[in-house]
């Protein structure tokens, strides 16, 4: 009875930690790689209105120019001044608003799947030997080339292990918050469960605090520790893209800083939540003194039925209130 | 290695699985890998992938699921319709008055449950919300005589509705609380509500935000939800410029005034002066301020629950990017830029990220396209025997 006690309490117990302790090799990586990807996710959140703000200027450009030129051939009288128009303007709606917005929100999963995999292969171990440069091509070329070598090499040399690693070290802590955040929300539905009776307020935000730290114990150090060896030795074999990937990534991390999207993230794991806005009574109530000036007095109340007091209108009687004129073509 | 050295290394190992076990259910939940990951599983499985977009990770500049993201639930959009024909607005009123609940929602809710066909009018209620509604109505009243008098589901729906509103009258957002917790059910929405607090979401109490943390099994109720939630929104519309109602270009197909050809105009144009005030037609937050060489200066509303407003032309926007506005704010003066032929307000509402008629909304007709009804409904809706 004693040694089976001794088994089933000290010895399993013990093999069982000892065999997660051997996980702890593979389960590192994977953790590593995981908190990187969801950090990342965290800071592209905010994506896709950089990438909208991109598709929008290049959208002005392309209308603009469009215009520009067929009334450039109207005024030459190769093209009539309406198919002018007509052509500028079915370029103009090839992306209108809504597309824009669709658009962005694809292109920004792009985005974040191609800046995923460049964190990602950043943290994997050093490179091997560079490969001999190529013999063929303009010397002229090989000479600007090398000299741009150098310049990579000497603002990194410059630079310190910090800066060289600080995408990915952002990316980390962007994914602790990530991790505590979807601790604290599972923490909080286990504690909502009836059975277990009313729970003291703030114990689920804890959880959550604590699920962030210990992500950051567990990978901070040595996904950092990683991405540093990976510049360093990027540093020696590949000075460009060395100083190319993470200027890049930290471009983009920075946009999704400056917009705000991880700094509420981050804000909101220790903050109470924001209250919702609230809904007035009653209606136009912040409409200054100018109004007036714009909306004749005269004008009959004929607005639609919702949220007006004192029209008559309901739904019994459609179309009272508005009134249509010019209308071209049928509603459905 | 030491006993204090084989310890703390079994701590990080156990350390090192539990991040693990966390990143990759955080991952799986809260980023588009997770539904990638599953289209790609159904995808070599042969079968049809069900779940939300990849995109769906994305918000907004006001903080919310892109409207076009939503699911669109076609019954539920069929059955709205029916709010009209099966129940006057007038009864329903007197019944919500009577009941001291909230008539939009008491409305939106029947109109989610609600089924027409040429022939009658039958309200259909999932069994455990029938089951209720029954419990609170006179003793002998039967679940056939609810699903077949629209009036008598009405008056036990208020009575529920009554029931939940006061469960949640801490919160701001206690009718569309009651409403969701009617549908889904009030524990898993008090739980999921407490989960979006902790996890320190904006705004835990609306569906939109606590949506995800609801019991899986929940998910077509939730839609449903969703959909009623969306309905009570058009309840309470405000006409963007007071005083300016004279529609010059209908939604639809029409022919373009700057190009002659025939295009879809997916909005009215409303003719106001320049410089005419404009108000946001229910709360919410902007969701994006710009310029465009069609639409000039425009701004786009994100009002919640997949609706949307877009006020084009506009000579000046005073709001801001993401700026939350109440209901009646100003947000903009009209103008004339962009493809513009004269001042007007180009007016466009989108329900789920589709284009609808704004003036068909405010006169209270069906929010999208439905098949042709018969000319000549009955007065009075037959009961089903």
């Amino acid at each position: 009875m004693g040694r089976l006690f001794y088994a089933l309490f000290v010895r399993l117990p013990a093999a069982i930690a000892d065999g997660i302790a051997a996980l702890r090799q593979v389960a590192e990586p994977i953790a590593l790689v995981g908190i990187l990807l969801l950090g990342t996710h965290g800071a592209t959140n905010v994506l896709d209105d950089v990438v909208f703000g991109a598709v929008d200027y290049s959208d002005r450009a392309i209308d603009a120019t469009a215009a520009a030129v067929l009334g450039w051939f109207g005024e030459r009288g190769w093209l009539t001044a309406s198919n002018a128009a007509a052509w500028s303007d079915s370029i103009a709606l090839f992306v209108d608003i809504d597309r824009k917005e669709v658009l962005a929100v694809g292109l920004a999963l792009v985005v974040e799947l191609l800046l995923d995999l460049a964190l990602v292969l950043w943290c994997l171990p050093p490179l091997a030997p560079a490969e001999p440069a190529p013999s063929t091509g303009a010397a002229s070329a090989q000479t600007a080339h090398g000299r741009l070598h150098r310049l990579w090499l000497g603002l990194l040399r410059h630079a310190p292990d910090a800066l060289r690693a600080l995408a990915v070290a952002f990316a980390f802590v962007l994914g602790a918050v990530a991790i505590g955040r979807w601790a604290a929300g599972q923490a909080a539905l286990l504690l909502a469960a009836p059975f277990l009776g009313p729970n003291a307020p703030g114990l689920a935000p804890a959880c959550g605090v604590v699920a962030a730290g210990l992500a950051l114990f567990a990978v901070l150090p040595v996904g950092v520790r990683r991405a540093v060896a990976r510049a360093r030795a990027m540093t020696l074999h590949r000075p460009a893209r060395a100083l190319i990937l993470p200027l890049i990534a930290a471009a983009v991390l920075g946009a999704a800083v400056a917009s705000g999207g991880p700094g509420q993230a981050v804000r909101a794991l220790w903050a109470e939540e924001v209250a919702a806005e609230p809904e007035p009574s009653t209606q136009a109530t912040t409409q200054p003194a100018t109004q007036s000036s714009t909306q004749p007095k005269s004008m009959p109340a004929t607005l639609p039925a919702h949220g007006v007091p004192g029209t008559s209108l309901t739904r019994d009687d459609p179309g009272k209130s508005l009134t249509r004129d010019g209308g071209a073509g049928d509603r459905r | 290695m030491s006993w204090w050295q084989r310890q703390a290394a079994r701590v990080r190992g156990l350390i090192a699985v539990l991040v693990v076990t966390g990143a990759g259910l955080a991952l799986y939940e809260q980023t588009p890998l997770g539904p990638l990951g599953r289209m790609a599983y159904n995808w070599a499985a042969g079968t049809r992938y069900q779940g939300p977009s990849p995109l769906a990770a994305f918000t907004d500049a006001s903080g919310r699921t892109y409207g076009f993201l939503l699911p669109v639930d076609e019954k539920a959009v069929q059955a709205i319709e029916a709010t009209v024909s099966c129940l006057p607005l007038a009864q329903l009123q007197e019944i919500a008055r009577a009941s001291e609940v909230d008539a939009v929602g008491l409305e939106a809710l029947i109109g989610a449950h609600a089924q027409m066909n040429n022939t009658a009018c039958v309200l259909e209620l999932p069994a455990e919300l029938l089951a209720r509604t029954v419990e609170v109505l006179p003793a002998g009243t039967t679940r056939e005589a609810v699903r077949s008098d629209p009036q008598l589901a009405a008056r036990g729906l208020a009575r529920l509705l009554g029931v939940e509103h006061k469960q949640f009258a801490h919160s701001d957002l206690s009718v569309e609380l009651a409403v969701e917790s009617l549908l889904v059910g009030r524990a898993a929405v008090q739980s999921a509500v407490a989960a979006a607090s902790a996890a320190g979401l904006r705004r835990p109490e609306s569906l939109e935000v606590h949506r995800s943390l609801l019991p899986a099994g929940t998910s077509n109720r939730a839609d449903r939800a969703l959909w009623v939630l969306a309905r009570m929104s058009l309840g309470r519309l405000l006409w963007p410029a007071e005083g300016f109602t004279r529609i010059t270009s209908n939604f639809g197909e029409r022919i373009n005034p700057v190009t002659g050809q025939q295009q879809f105009h997916n909005g009215v144009d409303v003719a106001m002066p320049v410089g005419t005030l404009l108000r946001a037609i229910l709360g919410g937050a902007v969701a994006r301020v710009g310029y465009d060489a069609v639409s000039g200066n425009y701004i786009r509303v994100s009002h919640g629950y997949g609706l949307e407003s877009v006020f084009c032309h506009l000579s000046y926007v005073t709001a801001a990017s993401a700026a939350a506005v109440i209901r009646g704010e100003s947000v903009a003066q009209s103008g004339n830029t962009g493809r513009s032929t004269g001042p007007h307000l180009h007016f466009a509402i989108k329900m789920f990220g589709r284009d609808v008629d704004p003036v068909a909304l405010y006169q209270g007709v069906l929010p999208l396209p439905l098949p042709p009804k018969p000319a000549s409904a009955p007065a009075t809706l037959p009961k089903v025997p």
